[in-house]
C-alpha cells in the first residue's frame, strides 16, 4: 500500500516540477540614478527599474530593456527590408539606450548577477552578499516608516532604508536580505542610488536572461578590464567593423568618461 | 484501494504526457509544412549570401560600412540571425561613438 501511495506522490511531484513558469505577485518600481562619470559628476542618468517578486524568488531589471529591444527590432526590420541603392542603412539614433543593463535573480536567498559586456552576457553568483548593520535611525518614505541599515559591497559603502511594514527581504539590484523591503539605497558618494516609485500587486512573468555565459565575478572583472584597456579594439574585434584612427580616439575617450563601474 | 491509486497514478501520468506531447506534435506538423513551403528559402540559405550594410552614426554624421553574410560557410545560419547581429552592432557603434555605458 505504502509503495502505491509513494508512487502516487512521486507522480504529482514530477508533474508540478515540470511547470516552471513563474509569475510575479508584486512589482516594485525603483528609479535608478547613476553618474556615468564619477570624476566630473556632471550628468546623472535616470531610468525606471522593476523588481518582480513571487514568494522567495525575484527578478530585478531595467524596464527600458524590453522597450529598447522592441523599438530596435521594429526600426531595424523596416530598414533591413528597404535597402537604399542595394545597401541596407541602419540608423539606431531613435532607439533608447539602456542605462542600467544589469539584472539580478534571487532564488531562496541566493543571488545570480547578470551583466552585459558588448555582445556577451555573463552570469555569476553573488559570493559575498552584503552583511547589513541595522541602526536605530528612522525616517518616513511615502507612507512607510523606514529603518536605516548600512553595509559594504566590494569597495563601496551603502546606506539602505527598509520597512518592516512590507516583510519581504528583497530590494533593488543586490540590496537584499534585510527584514523588510528596501525602499531607498545609495552609496556614500551618491554615484548610484535607487528610490522607490511604486509597489503594486502585479502578475507578470519572471523571465531570466537567455544565452548567458556562466562564470564567476573574478573572470567577469578580467573581461571588463580587457574592454576598458582597449575599448575601440574590443569593439572592432567583436563587430568586425574596421575603425579609422579618429574613430579609435573618439571611442576610447568616450569610454573613459563612463567610469562608474557597478560591481 | 491499491488498484485505485495505481490506476489513478497512471491515468494522470498518461494524461499529462498526452498534454505535453500534443503541442510538440503540432509543432512538428507545422515544421513539416513549413519545411515544404520554405524549401526554396532553405535552399537559398544553404548557399552563402551577403549584403552591404551601412551603419549611420548620427553624432558624427558618418556611415560605417560592413558586409554581412549568412548561409553555408559564413558562420551565420539565417538571414534573421544576420539581421539581429547587424542591429546589435549598429546599436553598439551608436553607443560607443555617441555616448553610452561600456
Amino acid at each position: 500500500m505504502k509503495i502505491y501511495f509513494f508512487l502516487f506522490l512521486l507522480t504529482f511531484g514530477f508533474l508540478f516540477s515540470q511547470s516552471n513558469n513563474i509569475e510575479s505577485e508584486y512589482e516594485v518600481i525603483y528609479k535608478v540614478k547613476i553618474y556615468s562619470d564619477t570624476i566630473s559628476k556632471t550628468y546623472a542618468n535616470e531610468e525606471k527599474t522593476s523588481l518582480l517578486i513571487k514568494n522567495n524568488k525575484s527578478i530585478f531589471k531595467s524596464t527600458q530593456k524590453a522597450v529598447s529591444d522592441s523599438i530596435a527590432l521594429a526600426i531595424g526590420k523596416k530598414q533591413w527590408n528597404t535597402p537604399v541603392n542595394g545597401k541596407i542603412i541602419l540608423d539606431m539614433q531613435n532607439v533608447p539606450i539602456v542605462k542600467f543593463k544589469d539584472e539580478v535573480y534571487l532564488d531562496n536567498g541566493k543571488q545570480i548577477i547578470y551583466k552585459e559586456l558588448l555582445k556577451t552576457k555573463f552570469s555569476f553568483p553573488l559570493e559575498d552578499p552584503i552583511q547589513w548593520k541595522i541602526g536605530t535611525e528612522t525616517k518616513m518614505i511615502d507612507i512607510y516608516l523606514c529603518k536605516k541599515a548600512t553595509g559594504k559591497y566590494k569597495k563601496r559603502n551603502y546606506t539602505a532604508w527598509f520597512t518592516d511594514s512590507v516583510p519581504i527581504p528583497d530590494g533593488p539590484y543586490i540590496f537584499k536580505g534585510l527584514p523588510g523591503l528596501v525602499l531607498d539605497v545609495s552609496d556614500t558618494n551618491n554615484y548610484l542610488s535607487f528610490s522607490i516609485i511604486s509597489l503594486k500587486k502585479v502578475v507578470k512573468p519572471i523571465v531570466l536572461l537567455k544565452d548567458v555565459f556562466p562564470t564567476n565575478y573574478q573572470n567577469y572583472v578580467k573581461v571588463r578590464q580587457n574592454l576598458l584597456d582597449n575599448p575601440a579594439g574590443t569593439i572592432s574585434n567583436q563587430t568586425g567593423i574596421k575603425l579609422k584612427p579618429e574613430h579609435i580616439t573618439r571611442i576610447n575617450e568616450n569610454a573613459r568618461r563612463f567610469n562608474n563601474y557597478i560591481d | 484501494m491499491k488498484k485505485l491509486l495505481f490506476v489513478t497514478t497512471f491515468v494522470i501520468a498518461g494524461l499529462s504526457q498526452a498534454k505535453n506531447v500534443e503541442p510538440k506534435n503540432d509543432k512538428e506538423d507545422k515544421k513539416t509544412e513549413k519545411k515544404v513551403a520554405d524549401s526554396e528559402e532553405s535552399k537559398s540559405e544553404s548557399t552563402m549570401q551577403c549584403r552591404q550594410v551601412g551603419m549611420f552614426v548620427w553624432c558624427t554624421q558618418e556611415m560605417l560600412s560592413d558586409t554581412v553574410c549568412w548561409g553555408a560557410g559564413s558562420g551565420t545560419t539565417t538571414e534573421e540571425q544576420a539581421m539581429d547581429d547587424s542591429l546589435h552592432n549598429s546599436q553598439l557603434v551608436t553607443e560607443f561613438f555617441c555616448g553610452g555605458q561600456p
